[in-house]
C-alpha cells in the first residue's frame, strides 16, 4: 500500500507541475497518511531534482508529439504558441492514460470542441480532424466504423483550403451544411455533403456571400 | 515457426539462449532497410506495443494488431528471430499486475517462438489521484528497496510461468535519483537473479546516460553486476538537452558506449545477442550508410568476443 501510493504522488509530480512546486516549496505538507517517512523525504527531494523537471518534460513532450503529428490542420489554425498552451491547460485536466495516440487525442479535441471563444473558424477545422481520427479509431474485429457528420459554419474550402497549403484562412464565406465522413474499403476517409432542405434554406436567405473574418 | 526455438525446449527460469549475434529494434521506418539488407543483422527485436493496439485491460479481443507491422513480422520471422521487448508491462506497478498482458505474450511465445523476451525494471502506471490509472509513457525508477525486491521477484517468477521462454529485466534509464535506498542497482539486479533466475537485459546506453547525468561510475558498476545474467546487451545513441544527455535512441553510439560494449563482451558467458536500438524518425538523419556502420562494427565486435552466431532456420 505504502509503495502504491508512494508511485502515486510520484506520478503526481511528474504530470502536475503545479504540485510539484507545492511540495518544492513545502507548500504541500502533507503527501499522505500513507507513506513511510523515508517515502516522504524522496519525494520531497525529487520535487527539486532538475532531472524530474525534465521527466516531466520528456512526458509532455511524448503528449505533444501525438497532438502535433495527427493534427496538423489545428496546428496550423491556432499556431504553435496557442496549441501548446492549450495543450498543457488539456493536460491539467486530464492526466496521461494511455500509450496510443488516436485516444488522447481524439480527448483533445473534444476538449477544444467543449470550450467555447476560440475564433470563428477553430471548432470547425478542429471536427473535421475528430472525424477522421474517429474513423481511424481502432476497434474490435468486426465492429463496424460509424459514419462522421460535421457541421459547418463556413465553406469548408475557404477553411480547409488554406490550411492544406500550409497557412491560416483569413476569411470564408458563410455557409451552413453538414459533410459526412466515412472509410472507404481501401481505407481511404471519404466525405461527401449531407443534403438537409432546412440548412439550404439558411443559405438562400443570404443572397451574397457574407465573410467572416478570423 | 523456428523448430530449434520449440517451446518445449525453452528452459523456464534458465538463461540457455542460443548465440543469436547482432540484433536491431524494429521501426516501422526501418521496414525498407530490413527487407533490403537482411544481410547485415541476425534478429529482430521488436516492442510489442507498436504492433497492437490495447483497446484496454478486460476489454474482449483486447489486443488488435496493426496489420501491416503484424503480417511484416510474420514474414521475417520465417528468415530470423524476432525476439519481444516490451514496455508495457509495469512490473513495479503496486496497484495491479497486468496478467492479461501475459496472456497475451505467452500468445506471442505461439506464434515466433522467440528465445526470451524482455520488459523493464520501472513502472509507468500508476493509480491516479482518485481519478482512475495513470500512464506516464516513461520508465519511471522504482525505489531499490526489500518491499520492492519481493513485489518484482514474484512478478517475475508469474511470467516466468505463463510466458515458457527466459524473462529478462532491463536496467533503467533515470535523470534523478530516489535517495537512501536498500540497494545499488548492480546488487538488486543480482540478488534478483539469484532468486528468481531472472535474466539481465544490459541496456549500456542507459548506464552511460546514468553516468553523464548522475555520476555512476560505469566500471565499477559492470565490475558489481552479475554478468552471468546477462542474456542481452543494448546499445544506442542520445542527446543533450537543458543540461541532461538523453536516451534518445537519436542516432549513432557515442565513443563511451562502445568502449564499454568491448569490455563487457568477453565477460558475458551466456549472451545471446547485441541489440542497436533508434527512434524511426531519426531513421533519415543517420542514414542507410550511418545504420550499416553501427551493424557493421557490433559484428565486428561480436566476432571478436563471442563465438560464431547460431543460424536458427525454420
Amino acid at each position: 500500500m505504502s509503495l502504491q501510493a508512494f508511485q502515486s504522488v510520484l506520478a503526481r509530480l511528474v504530470t502536475e507541475p503545479s504540485f510539484r512546486d507545492r511540495v518544492r516549496t513545502g507548500e504541500e505538507a502533507d503527501l499522505g497518511t500513507s507513506l513511510t517517512p523515508r517515502e516522504q523525504q524522496r519525494l520531497r527531494v525529487a520535487a527539486g531534482d532538475p532531472g524530474l523537471r525534465v521527466t516531466a518534460t520528456l512526458v509532455g513532450s511524448f503528449r505533444l508529439g501525438k497532438i502535433l503529428q495527427l493534427l496538423p490542420l489545428t496546428r496550423q489554425m491556432l499556431g504553435d504558441a496557442r496549441l501548446v498552451q492549450e495543450a498543457r491547460a488539456f493536460w491539467r485536466e486530464s492526466p496521461p492514460r494511455t500509450f496510443y495516440s488516436l485516444e488522447e487525442v481524439i480527448q483533445f479535441c473534444d476538449y477544444l470542441l467543449g470550450t467555447a471563444g476560440r475564433g470563428p473558424f477553430v471548432k470547425e477545422v478542429v471536427a473535421f480532424e475528430r472525424a477522421q481520427l474517429e474513423l481511424r479509431r481502432v476497434r474490435p474485429e468486426g465492429e463496424a466504423v460509424p459514419p462522421q457528420e460535421v457541421f459547418f459554419r463556413h465553406d469548408p474550402r475557404d477553411l480547409l483550403g488554406p490550411l492544406s497549403e500550409g497557412r491560416p484562412p483569413r476569411q470564408a464565406r458563410r455557409w451552413f451544411g453538414r459533410l459526412r465522413a466515412t472509410m472507404s474499403a481501401t481505407g481511404e476517409v471519404e466525405w461527401a455533403r449531407v443534403e438537409d432542405p432546412r440548412l439550404a434554406e439558411l443559405n438562400a436567405d443570404d443572397p451574397e456571400d457574407v465573410l467572416d473574418e478570423a | 515457426m523456428h523448430a530449434a526455438l520449440a517451446a518445449d525446449e525453452a528452459v523456464t527460469g534458465s538463461l540457455a539462449v542460443p548465440k543469436l549475434g547482432v540484433g536491431l529494434a524494429y521501426q516501422a521506418q526501418l521496414q525498407p532497410f530490413m527487407e533490403a539488407k537482411g544481410e547485415t543483422f541476425d534478429f529482430i527485436e521488436v516492442v510489442p506495443e507498436v504492433v497492437w493496439n490495447d483497446l484496454g485491460p478486460g476489454k474482449a479481443a483486447r489486443y488488435v494488431h496493426e496489420a501491416g507491422a503484424h503480417a511484416f513480422l510474420d514474414a521475417q520471422s520465417q528468415a530470423r528471430p524476432v525476439v519481444p521487448h516490451s514496455i508495457g508491462l509495469s512490473i513495479g506497478s503496486a496497484h495491479r499486475f497486468d496478467r492479461e498482458h501475459l496472456d497475451q505474450m505467452a500468445r506471442w511465445q505461439e506464434w515466433l517462438r522467440f528465445p526470451w523476451h524482455s520488459d523493464h525494471l520501472a513502472f509507468h502506471l500508476a493509480q491516479g489521484e482518485g481519478q482512475g490509472e495513470v500512464n506516464l509513457n516513461l520508465t519511471m525508477p522504482l525505489p531499490l528497496d526489500g518491499e520492492t525486491l519481493e513485489l518484482v521477484s514474484a512478478r517475475v517468477l508469474e511470467v516466468q510461468q505463463r510466458v515458457r521462454a527466459p524473462f529478462l529485466l532491463e536496467n533503467n534509464v533515470y535523470y534523478f535519483e530516489l535517495a537512501g535506498q536498500d540497494y545499488d542497482e548492480p546488487t538488486f539486479l543480482n540478488t534478483l537473479h539469484r532468486q528468481t533466475g531472472c535474466g539481465l537485459l544490459l541496456d549500456l546506453h542507459n548506464l552511460h546516460v546514468n553516468a553523464c547525468n548522475l555520476g555512476w561510475n560505469t566500471h565499477r558498476y559492470l565490475d558489481r553486476l552479475d554478468l552471468d545474467a546477462v542474456v542481452e546487451i543494448h546499445v544506442a545513441g542520445g542527446m543533450q538537452f537543458d543540461g541532461f544527455y538523453l536516451d534518445a535512441h537519436s542516432g549513432s553510439v557515442p565513443r563511451p558506449v562502445w568502449s564499454l560494449l568491448e569490455a563487457v563482451l568477453p565477460r558475458c558467458p551466456n549472451l545471446g545477442g547485441v541489440v542497436f536500438e533508434l527512434f524511426g524518425t531519426w531513421y533519415g538523419k543517420l542514414g542507410e550508410e550511418g545504420l550499416l556502420r553501427q551493424l557493421g562494427r557490433m559484428r565486428e565486435k561480436w566476432a571478436r568476443h563471442q563465438p560464431q552466431p547460431e543460424r536458427v532456420v525454420a
